[in-house]
Parts: C-alpha cells; sequence; structure tokens
C-alpha cells in the first residue's frame, strides 16, 4: 500500500488542474472572442461531443499504428539488448548507431520514409518505432545488468550456462526496468504515429490536427490534443496497471 | 566466450583507445555498407543516395544549404537562450521564495510532461506562422528541463557547507552565487545535454510546419517538389547539428564542470 500515492497527494493535484481550467474558463469568458485561437474548455467539451464519432474513427488508425509501432519497438530493443550484455563490443560499436538514429528528428525522416514505405500504414508505424523504441533499449539494457555481482558469480562457480543466468537472474532483474521502460515507450509510440500522421496522410488523428490547423479550426485543434493526449495517457495507465499487478510489491521494497 | 575476447582485446591495444575504435567503428561501418549496397545494387538515389556522392552534392548545393542552415540555427539559438535565460530566473525565485515555489511548482510538474513537439500546431494555432512559433517552440522545450534541474541543483546543496556560510554570516547573495550556483552547475550542464540538441529539433519540427525558412522548411519544400536529393542533405545537415550540439555541451562539461563527482 505505501507506494499508492496518498490521498491529499491525488486531492493537491486535482484541485490544481481544476483551478488552472476554472481560471482557463474566466479568461475565455473575459476575452469574449477576441482570444479566438484558446477557446474556453466548454467549447472544446462541446466539440469534443459533437465530433465523437470523428475520433473513433481517427483514433482506430492512430492506436493500432503506435500499437504495431510499439511491438515491433519492443522486439527490436530487448533483441538489442540482449546483444549488449553478451557481447562489450558490439554495444559499443552499436550503441552510438542508435544513438545517432535517435538524433534524426523524427519529422525530417517522414518524407524520407514516405518515399521507402509508400502512404499507407507502414511509414506511421516507422515514425512509432523511432519514437518508442530509445527509451527501450537503454532501460532493458540497464535491467539486464543490474543483477547482483554476487549471484551471477556463483551461478558460473555452479557452471550455470549464459542462457540460464539469463532466465534465473537477469530476466527477472531487468522485468522491472522494462515495465518503467513501457510506461515511457507506449506514450510515445503513441506520439509518434500521430507525428507520422501530420504529413502524406488522409487519416488518424494527427492528420486531423494539422488539417484543424491549416482550417484555423481552434474548437477542433484543442478536442483533437485532448483526444491524443488521452491516448498516450491510456498507453502510460495501461502499464502502470501492469506494473502494480505484477512486480509493484517487490520493487516497492526495494526502493 | 565473450570475457575471453574482451580479455585479448584489452591486452592488445589498451582499453580506451579499443573503446574508442569500436565506438566510430560502428558508425564507420555503417556508412561503408551503405556506400557498398548502394553502389552495387544500383538503388536509385532518391531511395538512398550514395554516401560518396553527398559530399560533392552538399558541396554544390551548399548556398542553399547554409540558407536554410542559418535561420534554423538562429532560430534555435534563440530558443535555446530564452529557455535556459527564463528556467534560471524562475528556479533562483522558486529557491529563494516560499510562496513561489508553492505556486510555481505544482503547475510546473504537471505542464512538463506535456511533449512540446506535439503540440507545435496548437502554439502555431495561436502565434500565427514563422519566427514567433519556432522560436517559442525552441525556448519551451529548453526551458522545462533547465528549471526542472536547476531547482535540484539550487536545493543540492552540502548542508554542512550551507551551514558554516551561515556562522560566517555570509549573506543570500553570496550563499547563492559562491554555494548554490557552483553546486547546480552539474545538474545544469546534464539539462544542456539534452536541450541543445532538443532545441534544433523543436526548431526544425516547428519550420517544417509553420515557416518559410530554415532547414525544417527546407526538407519539407523539397519533398513536395521531389527535389529528393535536396530533402537528402537537408535532413543529414540536420541531423549532424542536432549531433554536434550534444558534443559541443557535452566537451563544455568536461571543460568547465572538472571538480563535479561521477553522477
Amino acid at each position: 500500500m505505501t507506494h499508492l500515492p496518498s490521498f491529499r497527494h491525488w486531492a493537491r493535484r486535482v484541485a490544481a488542474v481544476l483551478g488552472v481550467l476554472v481560471a482557463w474558463q474566466v479568461a475565455a469568458q473575459l476575452a469574449d472572442g477576441r482570444a479566438r485561437a484558446v477557446p474556453p474548455p466548454t467549447a472544446i467539451l462541446q466539440t469534443l461531443a459533437a465530433n465523437w464519432d470523428l475520433f473513433v474513427g481517427d483514433l482506430q488508425y492512430t492506436l493500432l499504428e503506435a500499437a504495431a509501432g510499439f511491438l515491433i519497438a519492443v522486439v527490436i530493443a530487448v533483441g538489442l539488448a540482449l546483444v549488449f550484455i553478451r557481447s562489450r563490443p558490439a554495444e559499443l560499436g552499436l550503441y552510438n548507431i542508435a544513438v545517432a538514429m535517435h538524433s534524426i528528428p523524427f519529422i525530417a525522416i517522414v518524407p524520407i520514409l514516405v518515399i521507402w514505405l509508400g502512404n499507407g500504414y507502414s511509414p506511421k508505424i516507422a515514425v512509432a518505432v523511432l519514437a518508442s523504441f530509445f527509451p527501450i533499449l537503454v532501460n532493458t539494457t540497464r535491467g539486464l545488468r543490474a543483477v547482483d555481482e554476487q549471484t551471477t558469480h556463483l551461478l558460473r562457480v555452479l557452471d550455470a550456462s549464459w542462457w540460464q543466468v539469463l532466465t534465473k537472474v537477469r530476466w527477472p532483474t531487468a522485468l522491472p526496468y522494462l515495465l518503467t521502460a513501457f510506461k515511457v515507450g507506449a506514450p510515445s509510440a503513441v506520439l509518434g504515429a500521430t507525428i507520422g500522421e501530420w504529413i502524406g496522410s488522409q487519416t488518424g488523428l494527427g492528420y486531423r490536427i494539422l488539417s484543424a490547423m491549416f482550417n484555423f479550426d481552434p474548437d477542433l485543434l484543442w478536442a483533437t490534443m485532448v483526444v491524443s493526449a488521452l491516448a498516450a495517457l491510456a498507453g502510460f495507465l495501461l502499464f502502470d496497471l501492469l506494473e502494480r499487478l505484477t512486480v509493484g510489491r517487490w520493487v516497492a521494497e526495494a526502493r | 566466450m565473450n570475457l575471453s575476447a574482451t580479455a585479448t582485446i584489452r591486452h592488445g591495444l589498451g582499453p580506451r583507445l579499443q573503446s574508442g575504435l569500436l565506438k566510430v567503428g560502428g558508425l564507420a561501418a555503417l556508412v561503408v555498407v551503405w556506400q557498398i549496397v548502394t553502389a552495387t545494387l544500383g538503388v536509385p538515389s532518391y531511395i538512398l543516395p550514395e554516401p560518396s556522392q553527398l559530399g560533392p552534392g552538399l558541396l554544390q548545393d551548399r548556398n542553399q544549404i547554409l540558407d536554410g542552415l542559418r535561420p534554423l540555427l538562429v532560430q534555435s539559438a534563440l530558443g535555446f537562450a530564452f529557455g535556459n535565460a527564463f528556467g534560471i530566473v524562475l528556479a533562483a525565485l522558486v529557491n529563494r521564495f516560499a510562496t513561489v515555489r508553492v505556486t510555481v511548482m505544482p503547475v510546473a510538474l504537471a505542464v512538463r510532461s506535456i511533449p512540446i513537439v506535439a503540440i507545435t500546431p496548437l502554439i502555431t494555432l495561436i502565434l500565427g506562422f514563422g519566427l514567433k512559433t519556432t522560436v517559442t517552440v525552441a525556448t519551451l522545450i529548453t526551458f522545462f528541463p533547465a528549471f526542472i534541474n536547476m531547482v535540484r541543483g539550487l536545493a543540492a546543496v552540502d548542508r554542512e557547507a550551507l551551514q558554516l556560510f551561515r556562522t560566517l554570516d555570509a549573506g543570500e547573495l553570496t550563499v547563492f552565487w559562491k554555494l548554490r550556483w557552483p553546486s547546480a552547475m552539474p545538474y545544469f550542464f546534464s539539462a544542456l545535454k539534452v536541450t541543445a540538441p532538443a532545441a534544433i529539433l523543436g526548431a526544425t519540427v516547428a519550420e517544417y510546419i509553420a515557416s518559410n525558412s530554415g532547414l525544417g522548411y527546407m526538407i519539407q519544400n523539397a519533398s513536395t517538389n521531389f527535389q529528393y536529393r535536396l530533402m537528402w542533405e537537408a535532413t543529414i545537415v540536420t541531423t549532424a547539428a542536432v549531433i554536434v550540439a550534444f558534443a559541443v555541451v557535452s566537451w563544455l562539461e568536461t571543460m568547465l564542470v572538472r571538480w563535479a563527482p561521477e553522477r
């Protein structure tokens, strides 16, 4: 129970958010249409309710791309992390390539991805992979390394194979790190997919965001932003819940 | 198996040189493979240009690329400077005045998890196309890590040193400049290593959707006009700028905060 945030903590947060929303509403009412780019929260909510079907349609595309991108990123990142702990030279050689790829601005390579992969789902999935891959790689490598030295030495003495050390010691140690990585990676995949839809796309939340921007439709733009933020948050909460249900108890003790 | 391999390598070359070679070697190998694949398979240059042709191409297009690089660097540098300045000043106020801390911190902690790149369309809608939006995006991207790390750093002073300062009747300003500021520097530099590349990335994204200058705009424009060579060059130069920014900040860190313990 100790790792659950206290009631006071939550109450204070909710109060802060509500305070901001109320101040925003009042300010927007006072501005009385002079600041069209920032509609009052109630107007955003109305747009959200009125266009619900539209958003559900967009969400299907974006979430599918994000989920596919996330899964691919997990497979590549975990595979690479296993190579890294197996071979130090491979890590030194490959890690910098991963860093270089992480330094490429996603948006800048979307045109290249469109040339390579066409206009369908694939380039958006690729952006989702790029957006979520790196934090998962870093955390998984760290987790696989975070074993107790004495335990691995003992297992070596007992003639345990690399595979046995991996499954019996490294993997359980790495699990909490992995879940932390997923909590970062899942929202990143949603945002990556959304940004991937900014260009060369006719569907999805990202397309909706940019077309609302170019058509100067503040209500729709803000409402779509809320939907994509909620989608990213859902990705985080999914793995947060999974963490609490699985490794939560012993992680809390270790901390 | 890998143990013995590493051991022989260490024995032969010395670990530091060895790891340096591998780090550079990975990237070099990538470029070599890229060259061989593109040259032998005859990959069309719009799909993947040969690395060996990028150099001559860049030389030929250098004026265009420089015309894009200049605005990008100016906009990122402005945003980077503003973001750091605001972050440092607000962190100093938070550190000094409890009322500021109580009001600012909850809001800042709630807002800092917003991905700035993702809300670029919103910022564009509010501020319009052009310089204001690009600089604002770079500023916001820089601000939050700078602010949060400075708040932590200014608070992370050695308790005993602080007591000594107090005993010697040092004023708040002396404590700030002689004690808090130096202790905050390692924290500040770890923020810089994130924000220097991020400011360029943010400015590029903003240029892409909300500007008619800079490399971000050039990538977008070149791709819609099927000028694939220019698109590739602009992308590679942008990436290089991001990597150089990171390298410069890391180098400054090793030069300026030598006393700091490894964190």
